[in-house]
């Protein structure tokens, strides 16, 4: 009895023993092996995603294979353009079809990480420029091989938005930025500067109209005011984390300014932080101008409104319209593309002019390349483009908006600028 | 083997040591139990197995990852999955001990068996799914996904409060996120000036919000109900029907409506107002902060009132009519008989809901969000991101929404749990229709 009892001892110590030993080396291992298990198949395929963009330049050596691109893009009107771009595409190369697949603009950035190492990603995708940088960092995009691609072919303020760590990210399909509406009937010449703006609401304003309307608490139009001598956010190329530039002495000019702009839209924050409020105001008539972006036009020409659209009034003693900022809606080629030869060619097809055109003739966007159009909404915001800057794509720019928001409402509402501008900057920073 | 055992009980000891050294040895050795002692033992070497799994994922819990600025971020440690992996791994660890004690104090409990009885009921098959085996092994998978899908859960964003996980230089996986003990409560009750001002400021708003809340809607609710019961109105079910509109549609529209509608400067309420002559200039509704906070409570008593009105009615009639009828005899008013005989018959019946709506006030995201969205903004907003009628929850929103201050917003979500959750739970224990069972 007791032989066995001891024998049986033994082995349980044996096994325990064996279990510690073995949980010393596998435990050690399996700290770095568990994170780098996962990613190393999907490091392999950027990596040859990358030897391979190298050549993909030229169009001479695209495959002869029968290839199928998958393409994400937003639906509708974006959807419709790429799905006969794709077949324009096929015409030229009638080994190549085009897959239209459907995530929309403002999610393919969060689904790319996910999608593409799994290998059921999209070879070309639609993806806002501002989200470039947090792409490049996780190695999910691969950059333009041959610049001249880009650079020269589109708008200024599309290649801006598209160069990060001085590479060429993707190609822009439509550019975006915000002007200045105005209500022909009501005010027949658009001003100039804003002195101009205030002549005009000293006459025009009534209680409850005023000459000019937009967003005061909204983060996105405060390029506007914080413009002045050419002073950026994060500085001139938006990568600067230095600083926001927010709180130097040319934000704080512009930022007053608008601050003393409160007598002539006497409108509490609350009242107007909010788009639809003032694109109502618009619509009716209770405001005679309007800033904002393109994707009012069909709203204001919908509830009939004779209303033109130009350049943003330029600040007191500047004699060039207001700063704004800009953004494109690119194509990227992904990095886990097995086909990146050939899903550059084709995001580049949709930047050729005869697509430009026909992504206008479908969507109404602004196109990225100087085609002519027959809107003139359209070339307002392209005269705006001229001045605009692009949105930085910098990480510390998620965390900008929500402190700026809440800072030009406490300002229009009578806050200490200097003060309000400070408190963003370290909030942004620290 | 079995020989061996003494019957006075003075073996218990040799069992207990068998049953510690091995799960199950000592049911197979000293009762020849071989089915329990071999499921236990298929349990012990599964855990054994996993020793090595388990270290690896503990540690990485304790140091949550190290920063890897040299690699690509996809190859970088992410901190969070660390945490989740290691708070499930804590789970199954927590499972393997319960089961060790319960092979143990079962094989305890066999001895007394056999101290008494001589012998021992063995485990078969069939005694295995016939007692009480079966009933635990068929709660068992409910009780496992109970623990993984809402402790765990509870768990992880309570570790959160004690992590700098925040934008811009602690979200993964781009960087690694450590742990900093009580940093972020010291930063909210003290330590920081804007944040902790704006924590009490945000607290007595929350709290004085959901007592008015609360008490408007059902105050509001009872007359209305007692009121419809009472008089003699002619139409009863269509007043009804019309007080309870409010309460069918949804709550999130109408909060939106009554945004539009108030607008200062352009909404139609002012605008009628002023077009009558009623007032000279605009009422700053939502954009003066006393006025906006009274005008969230009173948009919250439109839409919430119907609730308790419907509730009170059936209330109503479940109370007999005798009792009124004495109290008529016996010459008491109106007035008199609501105050001793309805109220307090309501309230008894109603006092678990009044909690529960109290607890649902101090949570009440839409009612807030919606008509305010936390306007108008205060001085600290710019750093918190908390406006003047932000409560704690539209601010938890804000901040893992707009400013990626994860750790903070945790530390508030701890903040109501603890001061939520035992709160709801005593008082109501404490009602009386919970203490009698029955009403």
């Amino acid at each position: 009895m007791k032989k066995c009892i001891l024998g049986l001892l033994v082995f349980m110590g044996i096994l325990l023993f064996a279990g510690c030993g073995e949980k010393e080396g596998a435990s050690a291992g399996s700290g770095s092996s568990s994170g780098a298990s996962g990613s190393s198949a999907s490091s392999g395929t950027a990596s040859s995603g990358e030897s391979s963009s190298a050549q993909a330049t030229t169009e001479s050596n695209l495959t002869s294979d029968k290839i199928t691109l998958k393409v994400w893009e937003s639906s509708g009107a974006s959807a419709d353009f790429v799905k006969q771009a794709g077949e324009a595409f096929t015409a030229k190369y009638p080994n190549i079809t085009i897959e239209y697949e459907n995530v929309e603009l403002s999610d393919s950035s969060a689904q790319i990480p996910l999608d593409g190492p799994a290998g059921v990603g999209p070879d070309v995708f639609a993806t806002p420029s501002n989200t470039i940088g947090v792409l490049v960092a996780g190695g999910h995009i691969l950059p333009v091989g041959n610049s001249a691609d880009v650079v020269g072919q589109v708008a200024q303020s599309c290649e801006d938005a598209v160069i990060y760590n001085e590479k060429i990210y993707g190609y822009p399909i439509s550019a975006e930025t915000y002007a200045l509406y105005y209500n022909k009937d009501l005010i027949p010449e658009p001003p100039t500067t804003w002195e101009e703006v205030e002549a005009f609401c000293q006459e025009f304003n009534e209680p409850g109209t005023y000459g000019m309307i937009f967003n005061v608490g909204a983060a996105y139009y405060s390029p506007v005011f914080t413009g002045k001598n050419g002073n950026r956010l994060f500085g001139q190329y938006g990568t600067d984390t230095s600083s926001t530039f927010m709180n130097n002495a040319d934000a704080v000019e512009g930022m007053t300014y608008f601050q003393s702009f409160r007598q002539y839209l006497d409108v509490p924050a609350t009242d107007i932080a909010n788009d639809a409020v003032c694109l109502a105001a618009f619509t009716e008539g209770k405001a005679a101008m309007y800033i904002t972006g393109p994707w009012n036009i069909a709203n204001c020409r919908d509830a009939e409104v004779n209303f033109g659209v130009t350049t943003l009034p330029a600040l007191p003693g500047d004699n060039q319209p207001a700063t704004s900022f800009s953004g494109a809606r690119t194509m990227q080629v992904s990095a886990y593309s097995d086909y990146p030869a050939e899903a550059h060619a084709f995001a580049k097809f949709l930047i050729s002019e005869e697509m430009q055109q026909l992504r206008f003739d479908i969507t109404g966007e602004i196109p990225s390349v100087g085609i002519e159009v027959s809107n003139e909404y359209i070339t307002g915001f392209q005269k705006q483009l001229e001045f605009a800057y692009p949105m930085p794509s910098i990480v510390e720019m998620d965390g900008w908006w929500g402190p700026m928001d809440s800072a030009c409402a406490n300002i229009w509402d009578g806050a200490d600028v200097q003060a309000e501008l400070d408190a963003v900057n370290s909030t942004v920073l620290q | 083997m079995l020989g061996k055992l003494q019957r006075d009980g003075s073996s218990q000891k040799q069992v207990l040591l068998v049953s510690i050294l091995f799960m199950g040895l000592g049911h197979i050795i000293y009762f020849k139990d071989y089915v329990k002692g071999l499921l236990f033992m298929v349990v012990e070497v599964a855990g054994i197995a996993c020793i090595p799994l388990f270290f690896g994922k503990v540690y990485n819990l304790i140091t949550l990852g190290s920063p890897q600025p040299d690699l690509p971020i996809k190859l970088r440690a992410n901190s969070m999955f660390m945490l989740v992996d290691g708070i499930l791994t804590l789970g199954v660890a927590a499972l393997f001990i319960t089961m060790y004690i319960i092979s143990i104090k079962g094989a305890l409990q066999e001895y007394q068996d056999y101290c008494t009885h001589g012998e021992v009921k063995r485990t078969t098959a069939k005694t295995l799914i016939s007692e009480k085996a079966f009933p635990i092994a068929g709660l068992t998978p409910a009780l496992v996904l109970l623990l993984f899908f809402v402790l765990v859960p509870l768990i992880f964003s309570a570790c959160v409060a004690f992590t700098n996980y925040s934008a811009p230089s602690h979200i993964p996986p781009n960087n690694t996120v450590d742990w900093v003990g009580f940093d972020n409560f010291k930063d909210m009750f003290g330590g920081n000036a804007a944040w902790s001002s704006a924590f009490g400021r945000v607290a007595i708003w929350t709290l004085v919000w959901a007592v008015l809340a609360t008490a408007t809607c059902y105050i509001g609710g009872m007359i209305m109900a007692v009121v419809l019961h009472e008089s003699k109105i002619r139409i009863k079910p269509l007043f009804r029907g019309i007080f309870i509109l409010p309460y069918a549609v949804p709550a999130v529209v109408s909060m939106l409506v009554w945004k539009n509608l108030l607008n200062g400067s352009f909404g139609i309420v002012n605008r009628t107002l002023m077009e009558i002559g009623f007032i000279d200039g605009p009422i700053p509704w939502l954009s003066d902060l006393w006025l906006a906070r009274v005008v969230c409570v009173l948009v919250n008593l439109w839409a919430g009132f119907p609730y308790f009105m419907l509730l009170i009615m059936g209330n109503l009639t479940a109370i007999s009519s005798d009792v009124y009828e004495a109290a008529k005899i016996d010459g008491a008013s109106k007035f008199f008989t609501f105050r001793k005989i309805t109220a307090p018959l309501v309230l008894f019946q109603t006092m678990p809901l009044i909690i529960m709506s109290f607890t649902h006030n101090i949570n009440n995201f839409g009612a807030i969000y919606f008509l305010t969205g936390g306007f108008p903004k205060v001085s600290d907003s710019t750093v918190t991101s908390a406006g003047g009628t932000d409560i704690l929850v539209t601010w938890i929103y804000n901040l893992t929404m707009t400013l990626n201050k994860y750790h903070y917003a945790s530390v508030l979500a701890v903040v109501i749990f603890v001061v939520m959750a035992p709160f709801a739970i005593l008082t109501f224990k404490n009602t009386k229709s919970y203490k009698e069972g029955e009403v």
